[in-house]
């Protein structure tokens, strides 16, 4: 939480103050509680600036800030600290997923239980539905937050998903506590509040629950789901097997069963990707914003992950991308690399974000977590950083749903799954080096 | 009674002919806790009983007798001690990580274990026996893999076994019944290392995935035989259901020295197997002099295992199996009239069905055996080979098994 004055951060802020106002009030930047000691708090003459002080303690004045505020501090010279997870309450008392053999990761028991138990602590804004059955019949769940959860209100809704990739453990996390920390602070934040009030925030913290449990009792690399494929391999790569572009090609995907990447026998072959397409293609819910979380590698990604050729609203994803890696940095200072999925990582084809933007034309992106590379952990993220890694991705995550809000999408779904169709007949198989890849 | 696993089992290579069988595929048989060969595992039968379609409910030979019917202690000499030792191999599909996806073979892995099987004592005087017996029923061993492919590699371990320390005790009742009781204290242990290794100039990342677990358990078994007539013997056994409970510690490691990166992940637990209630019922039939017959049935509650790990429940879909078993005797004679040595020729065969509910798998065992009796000394020395339907792996289980038995009273 140390004060970070990177050029990186500078630009990421003066990008955002340039970007924000035609993609997003300010309503969708989230207030951060940041501390500055007294001292400095003197010299730079703070107590005239109209701040909003929170209290005094420890030789440090806690303030709430604006992004606006904090980028003034930062070019002021004003060194601070954020402190806003220290009063969240996001803590992990009562959570079923302390301890384990995952640590303080869920696994699919421990999440169905915290997800009941916050249906059951906030009656109304929180229901959990069944969207889905695995191979080996676990559930697929998903929690609905919004006023009256219960009821079909036709709200502008956004879909935030995690572990399509088992061995992402931290993607199941940040899902998770975003959807605890609305319901936790509905009462207490009125920005919260507004939002539950007046959208659908639909959460599957695990689209891959046999995946994860394959990856937390047998090997912890595993990466797909646990079809027992006819050659004998099993898994198939659930984030290639939507039916946007599916098959494309053997670069983003793998007709080999054995690959990490291999797309399954059809598009929505699996029961994973069924489930999320039977909820967010539902008609009755008018999903407007799509994140898969994912790790590892600190991206923001937007389609078309299976083209180079960039998305009809290209220049729009690209804003809206930007405008969430600024507020990720303000956070802490950790960089997210944004841009078109196939031009700042690899080409994929099948993915979640090409087939949810094909669909509804609805900005989706994935979101590559911490760490940024394999010498800071991979796949690995340290216990005692879930809740950093959370709280840097939750002022993006507040915004886009925001966004939603505010933006209604154009009628014009995309229809390119029968292009694609003669185009992967052609397709040769290959099989793919097996080696561990950013998800 | 310590254990060695074998990498590949040298045994497997001349019991079983293998092709380019296509992958293991079928999910649910392998599992870690799984014993090697077999979910049914009944007592420890030595030899004979091995040789004799793996049948020990309503005969007996030696003290392993009391492991699975506590009655027969009775019809054992006055006072004999015996050892057993086997070899068993097995091919396997879907364990660990063979077959599942990060590990591909194109044929079938087998693992051989070779140990004691049990060494024990009987005593018999009037109307009593009793039995004091260390056995050594089950081993968790997997094939070791070791994979490397330039700067990457995989290497995989799990070993395990289960003891059983039995006390037995038999009485013999009016109207040619015997009942007997046993207690069996059970200890064992289930170890599980992965590390994954990827090497280059500028750094050397280790995953490493460590499971340690010792168990323990207590449990009763009884049965009761019925003398019908001088050559028909007819016997009920059982055993009680119980819990395998034990300390399980894990740590999950990722360590890129050259970053300082090392997050670990550590846990402890109790990890617990509930395992199912065992019903069965035998025959042995003398047909003459020098034949006899042996039969029997056990029933296995497996739909009532539950297994959880670092408190969680392991999903075990299992259903109850009858595993049945028969074999046939003849006891040739050799030697002088005033010391003849006695020659038992055995054959059998054993079905025993595995309790994963979506395969139907079963084991198909012919057993053969042959054993030489001295004065007070006997040698017995069996063998099973079994072959898998259901899963169409073309999986193989064979086992031969090594037995002595030294009588210091008749």
């Amino acid at each position: 939480m140390r004060l970070m004055k990177t050029t990186a951060i500078v630009l990421g802020l003066a990008a955002l103050a340039v970007l924000a106002p035609p993609v997003a009030p300010a309503a969708g930047q989230a207030d951060q509680i940041i501390s500055v000691a007294e001292r400095d708090f003197a010299a730079a003459g703070l107590g005239r600036k109209g701040l909003d002080l929170l209290m005094r303690k420890d030789g440090r004045v806690y303030i709430v800030a604006s992004p606006g505020e904090i980028a003034a501090l930062a070019a002021l010279g004003v060194g601070y600290d954020f402190e806003t997870g220290r009063f969240l309450r996001t803590s992990s008392e009562g959570l079923s997923a302390a301890g384990g053999i995952n640590g303080a990761y869920h696994s699919t028991m421990e999440l169905e239980t915290d997800l009941r138990i916050l249906e059951r602590d906030h009656p109304g804004l929180a229901s959990v539905l069944e969207i889905g059955e695995t191979l080996e019949k676990r559930k697929i769940l998903a929690l609905k937050i919004s006023d009256n959860a219960a009821a079909n209100e036709n709200e502008p809704a956004v879909l935030l998903t995690g572990c399509h990739h088992a061995r992402e453990w931290i993607s199941v996390e940040v899902p998770y506590l975003f959807g605890k920390y609305l319901l936790d602070n509905y009462d207490l934040d009125p920005q919260v509040r507004a939002l539950v009030d007046a959208s659908e925030i639909w959460i599957v913290p695990i689209v891959n629950p046999d995946g994860l449990e394959y990856s937390i009792h047998v090997y912890r690399y595993w990466r797909k789901n646990r079809r027992a494929n006819a050659d004998g391999t099993f898994g198939v790569d659930i984030n290639r097997n939507y039916g946007c572009a599916w098959g494309i090609d053997n670069e983003g995907s793998s007709g080999y069963p054995g690959s990490d990447v291999y797309r399954g026998t059809g598009p929505f072959s699996e029961p994973e990707t069924a489930a999320v397409r039977t909820l967010f293609a539902s008609v009755g819910i008018d999903f407007r914003a799509l994140i898969s979380f994912h790790s590892y590698g600190q991206y923001i990604l937007y389609p078309w992950g299976y083209t180079a050729a960039p998305a009809p609203e290209d220049a729009e994803l690209g804003t809206i991308a930007a405008a969430m890696a600024g507020l990720m940095a303000a956070v802490q200072g950790t960089v997210y690399t944004h841009g078109q999925a196939s031009r700042t990582l690899y080409v994929t084809n099948g993915d979640t974000a090409d087939w949810a933007y094909s669909l509804r034309g609805a900005p989706a992106f994935t979101v590559e977590l911490q760490p940024v590379d394999i010498d800071h952990g991979g796949f690995f993220n340290d216990e005692a950083a879930i809740g950093a890694v959370f709280q840097e991705n939750l002022p993006a995550m507040l915004y886009l749903a925001r966004y939603a809000l505010d933006h209604p999408l154009p009628v014009r779904p995309r229809i390119v799954e029968r292009r694609d169709r003669a185009r992967r007949a052609t397709a040769a198989k290959t099989k793919p080096s097996v080696r561990p890849a950013p998800g | 009674m310590k254990r060695k696993l074998f990498p590949i089992a040298l045994l497997a290579g001349v019991l079983f002919a293998r092709g380019a069988a296509s992958a293991q595929l079928v999910v649910g048989q392998y599992e870690d806790e799984a014993p090697l060969g077999t979910w049914n595992t009944f007592g420890a039968p030595s030899a004979p009983s091995v040789g004799l379609g793996g049948t020990q409910f309503a005969w007996a030979w030696d003290v392993s007798a009391s492991l699975a019917n506590p009655a027969l202690l009775l019809s054992l000499p006055r006072l004999s001690a015996s050892l057993s030792a086997s070899y068993g191999a097995a091919s396997m599909f879907r364990y660990a990580l063979v077959n599942t996806g990060p590990v591909e073979s194109i044929s079938n892995l087998s693992a051989g274990v070779f140990g004691i099987d049990h060494g024990g004592l009987a005593y018999r005087r009037g109307a009593w026996a009793f039995a004091l017996a260390l056995a050594a029923p089950e081993s968790y061993g997997r094939p070791g893999i070791v994979i490397a492919d330039g700067g990457y590699q995989l290497t995989f371990e799990q070993t395990g076994y289960l003891r059983v320390l039995h006390a037995g005790v038999a009485r013999r009742l009016p109207w040619g019944l015997s009942l007997g009781i046993g207690l069996n204290y059970a200890t064992g242990k289930l170890d599980r290392t992965t590390v994954e290794q990827t090497a280059d100039i500028l750094r050397v990342v280790t995953i490493t995935d460590d499971k340690h677990e010792t168990f323990q358990g207590l449990y009763a078994n009884a049965g009761l035989t019925w003398a019908a007539t001088a050559g028909l013997t007819a016997a009920l056994v059982v055993r009680s259901p119980y819990v395998k409970e034990g300390a399980a510690e894990s740590l999950l490691r990722y360590e890129v020295p050259v970053e300082g990166t090392d997050i670990r992940i550590d846990a402890a637990a109790t990890n617990t197997y509930r395992q199912p209630w065992v019903v069965g019922t035998g025959l042995s039939y003398r047909l003459a002099q020098a034949w006899s017959l042996a039969a029997e049935a056990a029933w296995f509650g497996w739909s009532r295992y539950e297994a959880t790990s670092f408190d969680e429940p392991l999903v075990r879909t299992f259903r109850d199996i009858v595993k049945a078993g028969a074999g046939i005797q003849y006891l040739a004679r050799a030697g002088s009239s005033g010391q003849p040595s006695r020659i038992p020729l055995r054959v059998g065969f054993s079905i025993d069905p595995q309790p994963m509910a979506a395969v139907h798998s079963t084991y198909l065992r012919l057993t053969f055996g042959a054993g030489l009796e001295f004065r007070k000394i006997a040698i017995d020395l069996s063998g099973a080979v079994g072959r898998e339907s259901g899963s169409g792996r073309d999986l193989r289980a064979g086992r031969i098994a090594l037995s002595c038995r030294y009588i210091f009273r008749e």
